[in-house]
């Protein structure tokens, strides 16, 4: 697909390497399947490794492409994971809203991000499957509070508490399966620094929203154009990515292979 | 692939059918003191005959290697197909030769003290159709660099990522691979590799954007040519490879023989490399069973680190009553490179342990005159740096490009000769090309009368003369010259009709 012809006056285009991360049956594909095609399938197949798709993403002045790697949340693939998010600008760190201990998880992969990817990584902290909490039956409008589109980080603050209130009034109505409260991930999310959104994957809601948000959140010096989002982040966010042997070379001294893919930096 | 083969498609979390527009398989070798080398896995299923299994084990492990082998090898191999179940359509073909598998393999050698050895030594193989052993190396090495050689979740994955990609045509692709997406071209004719590609726009692409040239080579000169016996040798290689005279190379090293054969082949673009080349071969090699006659080829490029092979060479060829392989002694890159061949050759011999009993080759007479200035430059060039360590691409750079302007000026007399014959290629209803007529005579003629920029040995210029004259001659009668002409009126062929150069049956012939 060819991002740059296109519109006639066209808006700067820049790739974004993103990596989804969570504990298995989350909904991480369902969110990329929901945010790239509009579409959502009961039972999805586990992922097997990780699956690589593009969507782009247009902002007032910019388009962003997102270079999407959703990963698999079972355990034998978790070895893996650095390499996806090696270079990544964005992840999308995905929990269960309905399961205490994907949290748990999530909060595992926010600490090896903050530790081992690259520095000025924009994390998003995604509690997903709200169509199973009371939120979405009650209103849908409703779910519009847990993040507003424009500026998650910072204005959705003064409304979680009242969107708490919405949930405990609603317990007693209908069935809800939700055992981690919006204040709690909210709290952990302010706590780390990172966007936080509670979405559904099966009616759409927030899903969006996300992907604005971090579009929006990613630092403009830090894009470069067209293909090759790696290597540019690469060059953007210095040399840390190739040059720390920690990283490359976890098993001693292997053949650098990313020699070639880094700039003269 | 055909239909029979795609029954265990079900049962996989990827579609056999587009995995295997790109590869075949996936093989795990693992080398057990008390038996050999020995298959560890395959993956996927793949139903190879097990005379093909022990071959692509055999092929997977160096003969022999020096000290500790701290750092992962790679290379490559290429071995008939003696799969009955494992065939492929003319079309699955890109680059690489019809019944062919090219395999391109990761070797690590690991402390494992679970072993008698106390350490362990294994191969990831990746198996497929098509000769892009570039891209194999790097998707192995991504493959590998983090991860346990052979880790089954490695080997799904890699599969899944592949099976994504859109099949292999001329053309622009990108290949997400393990968080990396591979930007890669492939041009229509592997000779030619900027031919037939439709320039990207400036400002889509990146600068920085590694791109890859499918067929382009594995090795870098501005590290091989360290393994030079002498930088005017790099003359004789050339001279060899593009007649498709036989070659072997000896390396203590199968990753650097494997590196060499392929620059050398890149080295003669854009004539098409004619001969069968193999870029690393070990004593179990089919290769000396080719011909119906069962002996070796006529044309080929071999790398070899087991001198006992030179032997059985030096035999092979005397009983088929082939010409014997001029051969490459790859020296120790730590010391500097001489500029002209020094009576080394006994010492080169007796550094690699060349047996008694092979015939030691004559010297290898040549046509081409060498380009002294440019060879002084290429010393000054590499003198005082370490081949392991500095990267200088302006060597690669400037190698390449005295090679290919070399090869582009060989070509042009034959260039001009066929741009005045009348007769404009044509396509017979079978689809073969024809050259209407070609005549060496003739084509001598318009040597003569209109020369050649080349400059051919010689110290009168009739002697120069007589050698190019001879030069010219061999090239006409060498395979080089037909797949060279093949090409070239394939393209001409389509740039008059419009349609697609690219037809398989070319790919099956040497």
């Amino acid at each position: 697909m060819a991002d740059s012809r296109g519109s006639a006056a066209p808006k700067p285009s820049s790739s974004v390497k993103l990596v989804l991360l969570g504990e298995s049956a989350v909904g991480k594909s369902s969110l990329v399947l929901r945010f790239v095609n509009n579409d959502f399938q009961e039972n999805k197949e586990p992922t097997i490794g990780a699956a690589f798709l593009t969507q782009k993403c247009n902002l007032p002045t910019r388009t962003i492409k997102f270079e999407i790697w959703d990963t698999a949340g079972q355990e034998r693939f978790a070895s893996l994971a650095p390499m996806y998010y090696r270079n990544a600008q964005s992840a999308l760190v995905v929990y269960d809203l309905t399961k205490p201990t994907s949290l748990t998880k999530a909060k595992h992969w926010v600490a090896e991000l903050q530790r081992q990817a690259s520095p000025g990584i924009v994390i998003a902290l995604v509690g997903n499957k709200l169509d199973l909490t009371n939120e979405t039956s009650s209103s849908t409008g409703a779910s519009a509070n847990f993040a507003g589109s424009e500026d998650a980080a910072g204005e959705s603050e003064e409304n979680h508490a009242e969107a708490d209130a919405d949930a405990d009034a609603d317990d007693e109505e209908t069935h809800d399966a939700r055992k981690i409260s919006t204040a709690e991930g909210k709290a952990y999310a302010d706590e780390e620094g990172l966007l936080f959104f509670e979405t559904s994957a099966k009616t759409g809601t927030n899903v969006t929203d996300v992907f604005t948000a971090i579009a929006n959140a990613i630092p403009e010096h830090t894009l470069k154009g067209g293909r090759g989002a790696a290597a540019a982040a690469q060059g953007a966010l210095g040399a840390r990515g190739d040059a720390d042997p920690s990283r490359v070379n976890l098993n001693g001294p292997r053949k650098d292979v990313g020699a070639k893919e880094g700039c003269a930096c | 692939m055909n239909d029979q083969q795609e029954g265990a498609d079900e049962s996989l979390p990827f579609s056999l059918k587009h995995f295997r527009k790109w590869m075949i398989c996936f093989v795990v070798c693992n080398f057990n003191v008390d038996v050999g080398p020995e298959i560890e896995s395959v993956y996927p299923p793949t139903p190879l005959a097990s005379s093909d299994l022990s071959a692509i084990c055999f092929n997977s492990f160096p003969e022999r290697h020096e000290g500790e082998i701290t750092e992962d090898l790679s290379f490559s191999f290429a071995l008939r197909n003696h799969s009955p179940k494992v065939s492929f359509d003319a079309f699955d073909y890109l680059y690489g030769k019809q019944d062919y598998f090219h395999g391109t393999c990761l070797f690590r050698q690991e402390q494992d003290n679970t072993v008698k050895r106390r350490f362990g030594q294994k191969s990831l193989v990746l198996l497929s159709q098509h000769d892009f052993p570039g891209l194999w190396v790097k998707l192995l090495h991504l493959m590998t660099s983090n991860n346990a050689l052979g880790d089954i979740a490695v080997l799904e994955t890699a599969c899944m990522h592949v099976a994504s990609w859109k099949p292999p045509t001329a053309g622009q692709h990108q290949l997400p691979f393990f968080g990396s997406v591979l930007a890669m071209d492939i041009s229509p004719n592997p000779a030619l590799p900027l031919q037939g590609l439709i320039p990207s726009s400036t400002g889509s692409r990146e600068i920085f954007t590694p791109i890859f040239d499918v067929s382009g080579p594995v090795g870098n000169w501005y590290k091989l040519v360290h393994y030079l016996p002498s930088l005017a040798e790099i003359y004789i290689i050339f001279e060899q490879a593009i007649l498709a005279e036989p070659v072997a190379v000896l390396s203590k090293n199968p990753q650097i023989c494997s590196e060499f054969v392929s620059a050398v082949v890149d080295l003669i673009r854009p004539v098409p490399y004619a001969g069968d080349s193999r870029p690393y071969i070990t004593m179990q090699s089919d290769l000396f069973s080719t011909e119906i006659d069962g002996g070796l080829p006529q044309h080929y490029m071999i790398g070899i680190t087991n001198p006992f092979l030179l032997r059985r060479l030096s035999v092979t060829s005397g009983n088929s009553g082939h010409r014997e392989p001029h051969i490459v002694y790859l020296r120790n890159p730590e010391s500097e490179v001489p500029l002209k061949p020094s009576h080394q050759e006994h010492n080169l011999r007796g550094d690699h342990q060349v047996p008694q009993g092979s015939s030691r080759p004559k010297q290898t007479k040549t046509h081409l005159s060498k380009d002294t200035a440019f060879l002084k430059s290429l010393s000054r060039m590499i003198s005082g740096s370490n081949p392991l360590r500095e990267e200088n691409s302006d060597v690669a750079a400037t190698v390449r490009r005295h090679f290919a302007a070399l090869a582009g000026s060989l070509l042009a007399p034959l260039n001009r000769y066929f741009a005045t014959l009348t007769d404009s290629p044509s396509a017979s209803p079978g689809g073969e090309v024809r050259y209407g007529n070609f005549s060496e005579a003739d084509f001598l003629q318009s040597l003569s009368k209109y020369g050649c920029s080349v400059k051919f040995r010689g110290t009168t210029s009739l002697q120069r003369q007589r050698t190019r004259d001879a030069f010219y001659k061999r090239f006409c009668q060498s395979p080089s010259f037909f797949r060279w002409l093949d090409m070239k009126t394939r393209i001409e062929l389509a740039a008059s009709t419009g349609v697609s150069p690219s037809d398989p049956t070319e790919k099956g012939a040497t």
